[in-house]
């Protein structure tokens, strides 16, 4: 009996319940791809042949295996976004939009400033990108704040104004000077992210995802101000009675969301496309979305995750090209992860007491 | 602005704004019954794309539009049933549960398509 109350108290981690954090998204990966394997089935594909293209099928060349990362890239940051907004006890679906916000502001400074030294281009466009992408967390943080309205609904809602407003700037004010295509011109050369290995697309956007992974992980749980956030995530109430304002922290938290958020629109520009396209990188956010879940809405789980589902979409392809299956299976798989994790987590006390009683039984 | 106020042209205009008003209709009707109960259903979007896709498929395999409308029912009942459990039984969020709900229809329905009707 007392051990079934340490185990509701927090802080009390059992060996179990350590080897649960892991356990539960393995098996709900492994559940999820055995799911799979039945939609496969039925389209009289062999299962084992189709998964040994998705999980191996990268593993071809330097370029294949560096292409895991690139996709990887935003994905990371996304799940960061949606990480930092989780422990304050909000769910920031806007992943995507911010993201926009970012991509206009990295194409504006990279058009404007491309031809100046890189030392000056990259940081502008970069530091451009956190502010838009900040601005896009802002004003939903700012309705949640004052207004009480669900920073659900209204992220989800930013998200349709930036993709249109994406729509409209590369439509009218930064359409290419050929006037062809609806895109901007290619930034300056100066803007361009350096790649880390020659002759891929590899660019060091994802070493700076990887710090910033560090950093969200050093506020979060370094420092007094991450201490407040997360007081206000598990416990608002008792965060409020102990003096931390609910407000500022929701306000505060979804800009810096937004900003994370920002910056994998940055790493998609100025590394990746060079140009601001209609509907590029689309549902990098929910990719975020379930990375963050995936990795227990932790940073360093987080990168696993992404690196994870970096692995399946450029498998998918792979395996298209291979037996000829749909890519859009790993939509369906990524789904059903997302499902099962979250379900894992709910019953997760359930299991873990029917752990404990089995160890006090022997 | 006398010119284009013709008959024919409010007629249009009229029959083409009831005829948008059906989709937005019926997901309203579907999310206010879920509201109702508590339940904000974002999957809403998903569970119209599968009904589409399987009110298609009904339609084509048996070449009557009723059939096409029951099985789109039928799996509409089906993917709706699966929100409800995680939702309601295990209690997961709703809103992330919705937007997985979405991105299962997503893939199943352009997963199938690609195989069965091109």
């Amino acid at each position: 009996m007392h051990k079934e109350r340490d185990i509701k108290r927090k802080g009390y981690v059992s060996p179990s319940s350590k080897a649960l954090a892991i356990g539960i998204p393995f098996v709900s990966v492994m559940l999820a791809l055995l799911l799979g394997s039945i939609l496969l089935i039925l389209i009289d594909v062999n299962p084992l042949e189709a998964y040994k293209y998705l999980i191996f099928g990268n593993f071809t060349s330097v370029y294949n295996i560096s292409e895991i990362f690139v996709k990887a890239t935003p994905i990371i940051l996304t799940g960061l976004a949606f990480t930092f907004s989780y422990r304050t006890g909000l769910f920031n679906i806007g992943a995507d939009g911010q993201m926009f916000a970012g991509a206009i502001a990295a194409v504006f400074f990279g058009l404007k400033t491309g031809h100046l030294s890189p030392f000056i281009s990259i940081p502008i466009c970069l530091i451009g990108a956190i502010i838009a992408g900040a601005i896009w967390g802002l004003i939903p943080g700012l309705l949640k704040g004052i207004f009480g309205s669900s920073e659900i609904i209204t992220t989800i809602m930013f998200n349709y104004i930036a993709l249109y407003l994406v729509s409209y700037v590369v439509d009218k004010p930064l359409r290419e000077a050929l006037g062809f295509y609806p895109q901007t011109d290619l930034i300056g050369e100066n803007a361009f992210l350096p790649y880390i290995i020659p002759n891929t697309r590899l660019h060091i956007g994802f070493i700076v995802a990887i710090l910033l992974a560090i950093v969200v992980y050093l506020i979060l749980w370094k420092t007094p101000f991450g201490y407040r956030l997360r007081a206000v995530g598990y416990n608002p109430d008792g965060a409020e009675y102990s003096g931390i304002s609910i407000k500022k922290s929701i306000i505060i938290s979804l800009a810096i969301s937004g900003a994370l958020a920002g910056v994998a629109g940055f790493t998609e520009i100025s590394g990746i496309h060079h140009r601001l396209l209609d509907n590029f990188s689309r549902n990098v956010g929910f990719d975020g979305i379930a990375a963050a879940l995936l990795g227990n809405t932790n940073p360093i789980g987080v990168i696993t995750a992404s690196i994870l589902l970096g692995m399946l979409q450029t498998g998918a392809n792979a395996m298209q090209r291979g037996v000829g299956i749909p890519a859009n299976i790993v939509s369906i798989i990524q789904a059903l992860i997302i499902l099962l994790v979250l379900v894992g987590n709910k019953l997760r006390p359930q299991i873990e007491m029917r752990l404990v009683k089995k160890q006090e039984a022997e | 602005m006398k010119d284009i106020l013709t008959t024919t042209f409010l007629i249009a205009l009229l029959s083409a704004s009831i005829r948008l008003t059906v989709p937005i209709l019926f997901a309203a009707l579907g999310g206010m019954y879920s509201e109702l109960s508590g339940v904000s259903n974002i999957g809403l979007e998903g569970i119209m794309l599968i009904g589409a896709f399987t009110g298609v498929v009904g339609s084509y395999y048996t070449g009557s539009y009723w059939m096409g409308a029951l099985m789109s029912v039928v799996f509409g009942i089906l993917i709706a049933a699966l929100f409800a459990f995680v939702t309601v039984k295990i209690k997961i969020n709703q809103i992330v549960s919705g937007v997985a709900i979405n991105l299962l229809a997503v893939g199943l329905t352009s997963f199938f398509l690609e195989r069965y009707l091109e």
